[in-house]
């Protein structure tokens, strides 16, 4: 990847910027005048309010703000990007320039990222300076160097997720009212997440800021690795030829779901053959978990880190928190409830597979994390009440493990994995396409798996687990903690 | 300098470009020719290594179009279909960009851009910005920035649209002059015209695939069948055709003019003459019937040929559509005989001649 010709890139379209007066005008003005608005307002509300205690906390709101509104004019620019040049038909001769697909994303990535960011940083400091010569007092008590630097990365991350996601959406439509329509995806989740944080700075949540940045900051790097793994020139120009064909996408998902093959393989390669049970045990299912070595080594360390993180859990969700207190309590078989509580768990696998596709896998990964997690803060609690883990007795952690958890949790706890790693599979099928497939043939591929695994595991595996619960724990629970 | 094998292109469904295989010597022009959709422009992006062939295997001046892209890209210069200039920038800085990102140092690229622009006759525009420039100017710019880093292949998709005469006549001697200093050119084109004027040799494609192939006295030949000559008598013709008996191919008569097909003018017209001037009948003007690229085109467009490399010419016989117009009469003789040359010739490769 060609630093220089992403310097090139990036200086090409920032001087294109910067002579737009389209662009420059309300730039100017939430640079300038948004910031002298702000602070009117916040001696207005200090008058009003008559106590400064109170109007502490908006000031680094007000920072936030301000920082925020032209940031977020990054949106703009990104996303006409690709599809702005496209439209004015200029891409092409750019995507005839010997340089790479990286370096042509990154270039417009960064682009989209300075002019923005500069006036961000820009109204950030004139609020800083007017509010020190014209509120010195709210100056001081309201905006410490900590909460200067959470605010600025807050800023940044929040800045580079919006950009990639923008970039991700301009190089994947066709007109710039498209992308428009679309970036309804990007602002949707950006307001919500400055709300949240407008709560947190309100609510003084340093810790909690803190953690929004590294959260923020991973999702720009998970959207910019994203935009790079699905960006190329190759599909951009073959958008002009695409449409909508709802027959030969429903004629590859039967294909992918009829028969196995690695990712990447053409659909034009598949043999065709129907499905067959015996193939899928046999030789498919086997292929498809070696395939997925990596998806279930992640699902796996999710169910190690709610395993880690279990002890924690209890504080923060009221249900797992009040879990202790239900030991002891040996139900009634109910065949039913078993068959309810299995068709419930591959239902809500189901829906986290769904999700995934809109959250990068994470909505599958909380599956085993909380799984892990409930048990985990069990065991801990009841070990922290006395318990031993190398007796049994009623308070023994072991004897939890033995009595509530092993007999159903050996077919729960690995569907549970196995169902996970299916979903993150399904999350990273948007980042980063195997060759030889398109981003929707891979989302296609990794939800036929998904369908093939839930319907031929994941269900029997859940349904059977459920049977043993009320068959099996209840009975067993009955012998360990009486009826 | 180009060599495309068995290229095919599919976007899901759609089929855009089938199993085209063309080679380009190094200097000779090439013009593509299609109608709208033919694929001419997914050839054109997939031998410029923008687009990947979804089967068989390109090679531009040594380099393969999927394995070396970025090399087959600095070879190549691509004047797109539509300048999609910046328009915010001026001239000097847009090429100085575009051959920055082809690697040339700033000294060079300004060098050339400025032997450019006054070649195109551009230099005194050079500190208005794009955006004020006509179409024709804008046109030229991008062709420009095509050739800012000298490349030794150039694809140029419809390098005069949109110019005025004048403009289009300098783009056009700028490509000679290209052809002269041996680029490899592969043009595409609507404006036939211009193909005729600087192509080597014409490749059609329809459909996605390529359907004819060679020179244009080749196509021609194939296509609208032997070179066709008019006689213009000085009296009705018809007393002239029994002279001609075994001789040639009599195709039409019409009042004074008597039209036949012959592939050995040289050795055939000066015996016409002799023989009509020994039967008495004087001959006001012999020539060759002009035969366009354009008839050759839509008779390959219109018609329902084979493919390219198949020598087979279409049995409807489409020539003879082509030649015999109004209400001339055909005539199935076969004529086409090979005397002894007379002085008095005219060659079909030399264009008109009269005795």
């Amino acid at each position: 990847m060609s630093m220089s010709a992403i310097r090139l890139i990036a200086r090409r379209e920032v001087n294109d910027t910067l002579t737009d007066w389209r662009i420059l005008v309300p730039i100017f003005i939430l640079t300038f005048v948004l910031p002298q608005i702000l602070i009117a307002a916040s001696s207005m509300a200090i008058d009003f309010v008559g106590d400064r205690g109170s109007i502490i906390r908006l000031i680094p709101f007000a920072m936030l703000l301000v920082g925020f509104v032209p940031a977020s004019f990054s949106l703009i620019t990104a996303l006409e990007s690709f599809v702005g040049e496209r439209e004015r038909n200029s891409l092409e001769a750019l995507l005839a320039m010997p340089i790479s697909d990286n370096a042509l994303y990154l270039g417009k990535l960064i682009s989209s990222l300075i002019p923005p960011l500069m006036s961000s940083f820009l109204a950030m400091a004139v609020f800083g300076i007017s509010l020190r010569v014209r509120e010195p007092d709210l100056f001081a008590r309201g905006l410490t160097f900590e909460y200067l630097t959470v605010v600025l990365l807050l800023i940044m991350a929040k800045a580079v997720m919006m950009v990639a996601g923008a970039v991700i959406i301009s190089s994947h439509t066709t007109s710039i009212r498209a992308a428009n329509l679309l970036a309804s995806f990007v602002l949707l989740p950006t307001a919500a997440i400055v709300q949240l944080e407008a709560l947190l700075v309100i609510g003084q949540r340093r810790d909690m800021l803190w953690l929004s940045v590294v959260l923020l900051m991973v999702i720009a790097a998970v959207l910019t690795r994203t935009g790079m793994g699905t960006f190329n020139r190759e599909e951009i120009l073959s958008r002009e030829h695409e449409q909508l064909n709802l027959r030969q996408i429903a004629t590859t998902f039967t294909l992918f779901l009829r028969e196995y093959q690695p990712a990447g393989t053409p659909p034009e390669t598949y043999t065709g053959a129907p499905f067959s049970l015996r193939r899928f045990y046999l030789t498919e299912l086997p292929a498809l978990l070696r395939e997925y070595r990596l998806p279930l080594l992640v699902a796996l360390l999710a169910a190690l880190a709610g395993a880690a993180a279990g002890p924690a859990l209890g504080g923060f969700f009221e249900r797992i928190g009040a879990s202790p207190g239900r030991v002891g309590v040996t139900p009634e078989p109910d065949l039913a409830l078993g068959i309810i509580t299995g068709a419930a768990n591959s239902l809500r696998l189901m829906i986290t597979a769904i999700l995934a596709i809109f959250s990068f896998g994470i909505f599958s990964l909380m599956v085993p994390f909380f799984a892990f997690g409930g048990v985990s803060y069990v065991t801990a609690a009841l070990a922290a009440g006395g318990g031993s883990w190398f007796e049994l007795g009623p308070a023994s952690p072991l004897q939890f493990i033995l009595g509530y958890v092993a007999p159903h949790g050996l077919m729960e706890l690995p569907a549970a994995i196995l169902g996970a790693a299916l979903g993150v599979r399904i999350g990273a099928a948007v980042m980063a396409p195997p060759r030889g497939f398109t981003v929707g043939q891979n989302i296609m591929w990794s939800l036929a798996q998904f369908a093939r695994v839930w319907a031929f595991v994941l269900l029997p595996m859940f349904l059977l687990a459920g049977l043993v619960q009320q068959l099996v724990t209840t009975r067993i629970l009955a012998a360990l903690y009486g009826a | 300098m180009i060599e495309a094998d068995n290229l095919h292109k599919t976007f899901g469904a759609f089929h855009a470009v089938r199993g085209v295989t063309l080679t380009v010597a190094p200097g000779e022009v090439v013009a593509l020719l299609g109608p709208n959709g033919a694929g001419k422009t997914t050839t054109v992006r997939m031998l410029g290594a923008i687009l990947k062939p979804t089967r068989g295997r390109a090679r531009v001046a040594g380099y393969d179009v999927v394995e070396q892209a970025r090399d087959v890209r600095r070879v190549v210069g691509l004047l797109t279909e539509f300048p999609g200039l910046y328009l915010r920038m001026r001239p000097q800085e847009y090429l100085h960009f575009f051959g920055a990102l082809q690697g040339m140092d700033a000294v060079d690229s300004a060098h050339r851009a400025q032997r450019l622009l006054q070649q195109f006759g551009l230099w005194d525009a050079r500190d208005k910005r794009l955006d004020s420039f006509s179409k024709g100017m804008k046109q030229k710019i991008a062709l420009i920035r095509a050739l800012i880093h000298d490349p030794p292949v150039l694809y140029l998709d419809e390098p005069t649209t949109a110019m005025d005469p004048h403009s289009a006549r300098v783009v056009r001697d700028a490509m000679m002059e290209l052809r002269a200093a041996r680029r490899t050119i592969l043009l595409t084109t609507h404006n036939l015209t211009e193909a005729e004027e600087l192509a080597d040799r014409i490749v059609i494609i329809r459909g996605g695939a390529l359907v004819a192939e060679g020179t244009i006295a080749q196509l021609t030949h194939r296509f609208l069948g032997m070179p066709l000559w008019e006689l213009r008598l000085a009296q009705p013709a018809t007393a002239a055709a029994p002279a001609l008996d075994g001789l040639v191919h009599v195709e039409a008569i019409e009042g004074v003019s008597l039209r036949f097909r012959t592939n050995d003018a040289r050795h055939v017209n000066p015996q016409i003459i002799s023989r009509l001037a020994a039967a008495g009948i004087p001959v006001v003007a012999l020539s060759e019937m002009p035969r366009r690229l354009e008839d050759v085109y839509l008779e390959i467009i219109a018609g329902d040929t084979g493919r390219s490399g198949d020598d087979t010419v279409p049995a409807s016989g489409p020539a003879e559509r082509a030649a015999v117009t109004g209400d001339m009469r055909r005539n199935d003789d076969d004529g086409d005989i090979g005397l002894a040359p007379l002085p008095v010739t005219a060659s079909h490769d030399e264009g008109e001649a009269l005795p």
